[in-house]
């Protein structure tokens, strides 16, 4: 599989024991692209984010970043990388100011202005003595991303990132996240069971189960209502995705993880249904981006289906 | 494209400096350093007040040093402290997650560990420069300083340097124990088993083990430097049976027998926690 990108993951494979938790799981991120990864406890997520840190060791398969791989050069590598894996990790007896500092003094860049700015930029008060102990489990949550974005990474590896955040904080995160990209060109690769959050924030969705990637899907980044992703599952996915690309009013279809995704005016959406059924194809389901992702993938899941895309 | 290098003096350097500020921004080192004037005042309360030295030796600060150093060293409790202290912050980032921040950070495995050593070992060092200096503070203060001359400086700065070595030693051991464990406390048990089992080496047959590889028959090497108080040339904690070459060597060895496969296996084992 050729891959290209900011990150390329390819074919890792880890076993713990005679368990096999990741198996050749392969895929790329670009610069500035914000991926999600979804799938149900216990299915390879956060090892795959292990892996990508490099806090465990792939049986096989390899990870570049930058061109870096990550065998030959793990130094280099984690240079460019900002991680919160699972729970915040915190020295309870330390502030948060103190967090930051260890962290910049182990990168060779102790910068007093820098750490006040990264701990305001997540709604920390970088005067505050208050130690971590004192601190909510959101606090916490922001320490830990201000700690992964410290370094200015080049990707930002977030494991469940808005756990513990009340509503507010889950926003002012959301905006976050989605203006990294912009402002330091970072991608991100994100896992977490809010949906919702997902779709919001995130370009694409990479979908694992039992170790495997099972399918990927693009949401809709367009902030106006110009354009409209639609899902579809129909009576034959095959066909519906071949007569959608040769339709000239649509911008972008393909096979997705739960049938077929495309792309279109939002004055076009009526004529989806009319040519599909002119086709003969019969449509089962379809839905506009925004009220799916929560819905179905969570529903397939739950419903034991493996062959999703 | 250049790779980065494996070890890097610049980097070890970094993370052993941002341990140790780390360390002591706990304000843990600052307690057991204003403890440690106080708990030996206790000893100091109990030969002077209790059992009356003062009356019994007429002399100097560094007469009473060794009875006073020797009535504290013995109770193990200093020992256990360091111990803990190393068990602790050996373990404190498995017990809190804080290692999986650490270890994506761009530094190597071995680089991590020998910094985080090296920070421990640093307050270590001057928990024991603390133990010698309380001592020889509170001898001063109840049996006088005079007569003090520029050979018992050399001797006592020798004296605080082999116990500095010594408790660097038997914690580095405690504390390479300690880092194969996931949780303060299973580090901490682990350390002091670590302590007993140095301990039971001492039982060993000589034909096992040659005593000057035993670290443990160095404990109270160090007052071997002072004078011995008591009128006798017999075997006691103050005769020197092994040579001060033999110690050095001894407490650089075992130390290394002990950290080299926790290294190794620290460098190539996934962490999950």
């Amino acid at each position: 599989m050729a891959l290209s990108g900011l990150v390329q993951v390819d074919r890792i494979s880890k076993s713990y024991g005679r368990q096999l938790a990741v198996d050749a799981v392969s895929f790329s991120i670009a610069p500035g692209e914000i991926v999600g990864f979804v799938g149900p406890n216990g299915a390879g997520k956060s090892t795959t984010l292990r892996v990508l840190t490099g806090l465990i060791t792939a049986d096989s398969g390899s990870v570049s970043l930058d061109g870096i791989d990550q065998r030959t050069d793990p130094t280099g590598f984690r240079a460019r990388l900002g991680a919160l894996i699972e729970a915040p990790a915190i020295y309870p007896m330390l502030s948060a100011f103190e967090h930051l500092a260890y962290i910049a003094r182990v990168r060779r860049s102790f910068d007093r202005t820098r750490i006040e700015n990264t701990l305001r930029d997540v709604g920390l008060d970088p005067a505050s003595q208050k130690r971590v102990n004192k601190f909510s489990l959101g606090m916490k949550q922001r320490l830990g991303i201000a700690m992964a974005i410290f370094g200015g990474p080049s990707l930002l590896v977030l494991d469940e990132p808005m756990n513990g955040l009340d509503p507010s904080g889950i926003a002012e995160l959301r905006d976050f996240l989605r203006k990294l990209p912009e402002r330091n060109g970072a991608s991100v690769l994100m896992s977490s069971h809010l949906l919702s959050e997902i779709e919001q924030i995130c370009h694409r969705v990479l979908f694992i189960r039992e170790g495997r990637l099972v399918g990927e899907t693009k949401l809709s980044t367009d902030s106006s209502d110009a354009f409209q992703t639609l899902w579809l599952r129909t009576g034959d996915d095959g066909r519906a995705l071949d007569v959608l690309r040769r339709a000239s009013f649509v911008a972008e279809a393909e096979a997705d993880v739960v049938g077929v995704s495309c792309r279109l005016s939002a004055a076009d959406v009526p004529k989806v249904a009319s040519l599909l059924v002119g086709e003969g194809i019969a449509i089962l389901e379809l839905t506009p981006h925004g009220r799916r992702l929560e819905e179905t993938y969570l529903a397939r899941y739950a419903a034991g289906t493996t062959k999703l895309g | 494209m250049t790779v980065t290098p494996r070890f890097s003096v610049a980097r070890f350097a970094a993370m052993s400096r941002a341990e140790f500020l780390k360390i002591w921004a706990s304000r843990i080192p600052l307690v057991i350093l204003a403890a440690l004037p106080l708990g030996t005042y206790l000893f100091v309360l109990e030969l002077y007040k209790v059992e009356g030295i003062g009356d019994r030796i007429h002399g100097n600060a560094l007469d009473a040093l060794p009875i006073l150093f020797y009535a504290t060293w013995k109770t193990l409790m200093f020992q256990m402290a360091m111990l803990t202290f190393a068990a602790f912050w050996g373990t404190v980032d498995s017990q809190y997650g804080m290692i999986r921040v650490a270890c994506s950070q761009p530094i190597s495995r071995l680089e991590y560990v020998l910094g985080k050593w090296s920070a421990i070992m640093a307050h270590v060092t001057i928990f024991a420069m603390m133990l010698v200096a309380s001592e020889l503070a509170w001898t001063g203060i109840y049996s006088g300083m005079r007569g003090i001359d520029a050979g018992d400086v050399v001797a006592v700065a020798r004296f605080g340097a082999e116990v500095a070595t010594f408790t660097v030693a038997f914690t580095s051991i405690g504390m390479a124990a300690a880092s194969v464990r996931r949780t303060v406390g299973s580090g901490i048990v682990t350390a002091i088993m670590s302590f007993i089992f140095l301990a039971f080496m001492t039982m060993l047959s000589f034909r096992v083990i040659a005593p000057q590889w035993v670290l443990m028959r160095y404990f109270s090497f160090a007052l071997g430097e002072l004078k011995n108080p008591f009128p006798t040339s017999a075997d006691s904690p103050f005769i020197r049976v092994h040579s001060l070459a033999e110690f050095y060597r001894v407490a650089l060895l075992t130390p290394l027998l002990f950290m080299l496969p926790a290294l190794i296996y620290f460098r190539k084992r996934d962490i999950v926690e």
